[in-house]
Formats: C-alpha cells, structure tokens, sequence
C-alpha cells in the first residue's frame, strides 16, 4: 500500500469505528477542528434510526438531528440559517445536563494506560514555565471528562507511536482512571472519563486495572503494533482483527465526506491547507445568493 | 487602544467571535499598530485575532481554554511565545474560562465547576473527599473586550444575530466594551437569535467593514479561507516577527497582501441572502470590496 492508500485505509476505518461506537446514543458532541471526528458522527447519524440522535456542534453552538454532509465551512451557515445555534450558555448547560453526554471524540496529543490526555503540550523540563511544545489548551475537555456518562467515550491518534501513547503524561489536561485502581471512585470525579482508543493502528479499552487491546487493524503487521506501543498489555497470538468498513459504510462515507475531509488530520501542514482551501472553494461555489 | 481619544489602558483584554465567525481582525490590528499595552489575554476559545494580538510583546500572561487557526493548524505566534517562555499561561476548559466571566460581569465572588482545572494541579490521590466537589474559581472583569458585529444604528445601539456566541458574556464582563461594525443603519435585520446591545454600554465604536475579514461576519460575508495558509506562510518565510508588517497595512493592502481578487469575492458569496434589506448593505459592501 502506498502512502496515500494507506491514509485513506485508516482513515475509513477509524471513522467507521468511531460511527459504530456512537450509533444509538442520544447525543453526540463534536468539537472543534476534529474533521474526522465530525465525519464518523455524521455516519453514525446516518446509519442510526433517523431521529434516535443528535449531533451538536459544540464550536458553532448548533445542533443537527438529522444526516448532514460534511463540510469545512459551509456547516456553520447550515447551522444558524437553520435557526439551529444557540448561545454559549445554553450550549454549556447542555453539554453538562441531563443524560450528559453519549460521545465526543477528542484527539490528544499525549494518552496513557489509564486514558488520562494531554492537549496542553509538551514541559520542557526545566522549572519555568515553558513548554517546549504548547497545544491547543484543554477546550472542554475537563468537563468531559467529569461529566461523561461512561458508555463508550472515545479518543483518538491519527499516529500510533511511543510518542502519543505515552507511560506517562508531560503535562495533564484531562483523567479517566488517574492512576488506576480506586482513584477515580476515591476523586469524586463520578463516571466519566473515556472508555476507548481508536488509532491508526488498532483499538484499546481502558480499564482500572490498564488498558486491553480491542483490535487490530486488518492490515497491520503484530511486530509493528507491538513495536509503537510502549503500554504493558497481553496481545494474544490470536488477537482479533478490526471488523474492516462494509460496502455499505463506505458508499455512506463517500457520500457523506466526497472531498475526503476526514483525511485531513494526516496530511503535513501544507497539504492540509491545499486540501482545505479546495473544500472551500467546492462548498463556496455551492452558495447561492436568493432574493424573497 | 486609542479609541475617541482616551488613552490606552493595558491591562487584560477578552476578544470576541468564536468559531470561523466575528473575531475582531480590524481591532486587533489597531492594537498591533498602537503598541497596545496589554498585560493578560483571557481567551476562551481563540482563533486569528488571539494569534494576531498575541504579538503584541507586552503581552505576558494568558488565561487559556483553547487557541487555534482551525482546521489550518496551531496559532504559530501563540505556540512560539509560550514555546520560548515568554508569555505565562493558566489553562482552564474553555467553560471554565466561561464560567469565570460570567460570574465578572455579576459581581459573583466566585465561578463554580466541577472539573478539574489543568492548571490548578493534578489531584491529589490520598485524603480524596468521595463526593463531588465544587471547586470555586477566580471572578474575570477584563479590562477592554473587542466585539466586531455586523450593524450599528445612528444611536451607536449595535445588533449582531445568528450564532451569538460567547459575546454577550464578554460585553457583560467588560470594564470597557470597544466595538467595530461593518454596516450603519437605521433598521438592523431581523435576524434569528437576534440581539441589540445598547450604546451607553459601549465605550468606543468604530465603523470597520470587513472587521472581521479573513472571518465570517454573517449575513455580510463568509469565512475567506485562501488567507491562512497565505499568512502562515509570510510568517514562515520572513523569520521575524510579522506584527510590524500587519499592523502597518491599511485594511486595502492588508486583503492585497494576503489574498486575491477572486479569493475575496468568492468570500463575499459565501453565504445566502433571504432578506433584500441584507442584500441591500451586500452591494455596499461588495462594491467596499472592490474598491480595495
């Protein structure tokens, strides 16, 4: 498989994943600049009874119940011409009331065998301040993690390495089982947390005793997983294969995402910005100035 | 910032927009230009104008939930300025930094929420209470809070609609509100989720079409995607602090430098029109933007 192939391989299966994971939930979370999060939510809308779920888009402040093509852009037009967005504070009480919250997938840079994340970066070590690499910052993560009702949430890597999944995290933004055992029962953080990985690689689940591995992905070689992941787990010689796209899945894909939008999160930074800027002139060609 | 004359304050400044949508480009600008003495960014969720103001260099400390360019990567300024020690941060989840606000602009003692905030320490594992515990944050009343909406009435009364985002909680907070707007009328549009905000309530007002340019300004124009990875790259390639170059363009060569005829109007047609009195300000708008 080339390189191409290869991204695009992991990226349907990841998002079919994450899509079987969340169909049936009540309500879905997408957060900010997750392309394929966005993209495995809209599938699982589609392949749910129409109507059982509800995606809100927590960075526009809307809500959706009903299948919506991917888009870059154009979603946040959707969304508020639909009369569909409401405000920050709204949009804060219900991320937090009622049943809490079915999924968000969030994408780390750092996770651990107990499924504690970083967004926050990377310390440099020293005693000052600095971080020798700053992430985004912690976005709603720290409500997520308090206030998730523990189903199946989800993270995600894009890049399975001893880099992302880490012994140990540099900095601490989010927790699921801090250090395993009772820790989190004795916090009084709740349920919550996440519950699962999905990575480019294959599929783990996290529990107070450590993570287990769910899968594999079909086409990766035992050595190579084993070799990018640092965690102590039992990998049987007979480790079950990840359950590859269907026919039917994919064709919803395509539909669903034509521009491949869900790849982005691979691409370097300047195929990225090509790719986007093509999105965008595709989904602003589709706008159509209409007068009553 | 020197708006109807009064000198600049420094001190903490709060930005408005969220998403792809309002962020106020043009005063962010100004403020680059001014040598603008502010102290602490309160940033919830930051996107083009957090990486603009970011460097200003009396910019030291920040309170962050989240800083962004989106779907086009990190803000390269904010990463380099914490990367390098220079600015501090404290990072709360975005609702947090929210909460904090809102509970400024009430004169509350104090914001509360059940997470666990990044910056305020991992949990201590022994001697943990087993009931959910409050934690009680610092109120914020920034000083200055930036706003760009898209109408303003003769009665500098200022109406913005749709998605209304975090905007209202930050004008509610300010110690000193200064907005730009794109269009001055007498009859704002009747817009879904519509809100005035009163002018006693507003320190400064400054007339800025395309204020918000390279981001959205609903139901003016749309998001102008070719202007990021423009951006990113004068700023790879130049090697130096690009503050000086942006801040010295008038808004005309500020487009010019960036972004392309076609580029801006295709940024224009980025929406749909329903309303003929919007249609109305689009063709003062549009023949602003080809004028520059």
């Amino acid at each position: 498989m080339d390189g191409v192939d290869l991204t695009n391989r992991c990226a349907d299966q990841m998002a079919v994943l994450m899509a079987r994971s969340m169909v049936g939930m009540r309500k879905v979370q997408v957060g900010m600049n997750a392309p394929l999060a966005a993209c495995s939510a809209i599938l699982a809308l589609r392949m749910a009874p129409r109507g059982s779920m509800n995606l809100y888009s927590l960075a526009i402040g809307g809500v959706y119940d009903s299948p919506q093509k991917m888009s870059l852009f154009a979603d946040e037009w959707d969304t508020i011409e639909r009369g569909a967005a409401f405000s920050v504070e709204a949009v804060i009480d219900l991320m937090s009331g009622w049943e809490g919250v079915g999924d968000e997938p969030v994408r780390p840079l750092e996770v651990d065998p107990f499924g504690n994340v970083n967004l926050s970066g990377i310390a440099s070590g020293d005693a000052t301040h600095r971080r020798s690499l700053m992430g985004p910052g912690p976005a709603g993560v720290d409500v997520l993690c308090t206030m998730a009702s523990g189903r199946s949430m989800t993270l995600y890597v894009t890049r399975h390495t001893q880099q992302t999944l880490v012994p140990r995290l540099s900095l601490a933004t989010g927790w699921t089982w801090i250090e395993g055992g009772e820790d989190r029962l004795r916090s009084g953080l709740g349920v919550g947390g996440w519950s699962q990985l999905i990575t480019d690689l294959g599929m783990f689940r996290f529990t107070p005793q450590g993570p287990e591995v769910v899968s594999i992905h079909p086409w990766v070689d035992l050595e190579a997983f084993v070799a990018e992941t640092c965690w102590e787990v039992e990998i049987p010689d007979d480790v079950v294969r990840s359950i590859p796209p269907s026919a039917r899945e994919l064709d919803f894909l395509n539909e669903i995402d034509p521009h491949r939008a869900r790849a982005l999160e691979w691409l370097s930074a300047e195929q990225r910005w090509s790719r986007a800027v093509e999105i965008w002139e595709s989904e602003a060609e589709g706008q159509e100035l209409e007068r009553v | 910032m020197h708006f109807s004359g009064e000198p600049a304050t420094g001190g903490t400044l709060v930005q408005g927009g969220y998403h792809m949508s309002r962020r106020p480009v043009s005063l962010a600008r100004t403020a680059l230009r001014e040598a603008s003495p502010i102290r602490e960014l309160v940033v919830s969720g930051g996107g083009i104008e957090t990486e603009l103001i970011f460097q200003l260099p009396s910019v030291r400390r920040v309170l962050l939930g989240y800083a962004s360019l989106g779907v086009w990567g990190l803000a390269p300024s904010v990463r380099r300025r914490i990367e390098q020690g220079e600015v501090e941060v404290v990072e709360l989840g975005v609702t947090s930094v929210l909460r904090c606000l809102q509970a400024g602009g009430r004169l509350d003692p104090f914001a509360v929420t059940r997470a666990w905030q990044p910056s305020l320490g991992v949990p201590v594992k022994d001697g943990l209470p087993t009931t959910s515990t409050p934690h009680f944050l610092e109120p914020v009343r920034p000083d200055e809070v930036y706003l760009h909406v898209p109408y303003a009435d003769p009665e500098n009364h200022i109406a913005w609609g749709y998605g209304v985002g975090p905007d209202l909680i930050f004008a509610v907070a300010a110690r000193r509100l200064i907005v730009s707007y794109d269009v001055s009328t007498a009859n704002p549009p009747v817009l879904p989720n519509r809100f005035v905000l009163p002018g006693h309530l507003i320190a400064s007002l400054e007339h800025r079409p395309f204020g918000a340019f390279p981001s959205a300004c609903y139901p003016l124009y749309g998001p102008c995607a070719p202007f990021f990875p423009s951006y990113l790259n004068a700023l790879g390639k130049r090697k130096s602090d690009v503050a000086g170059i942006i801040s010295s363009l008038g808004d005309r060569s500020f487009m010019h430098e960036f972004v392309d005829a076609g580029a801006r109007q295709k940024t224009l047609s980025f929406r749909r029109i329903s309303d003929p009195i919007v249609t109305a300000h689009r063709e003062e708008l549009a023949r602003w933007m080809e004028s520059i």
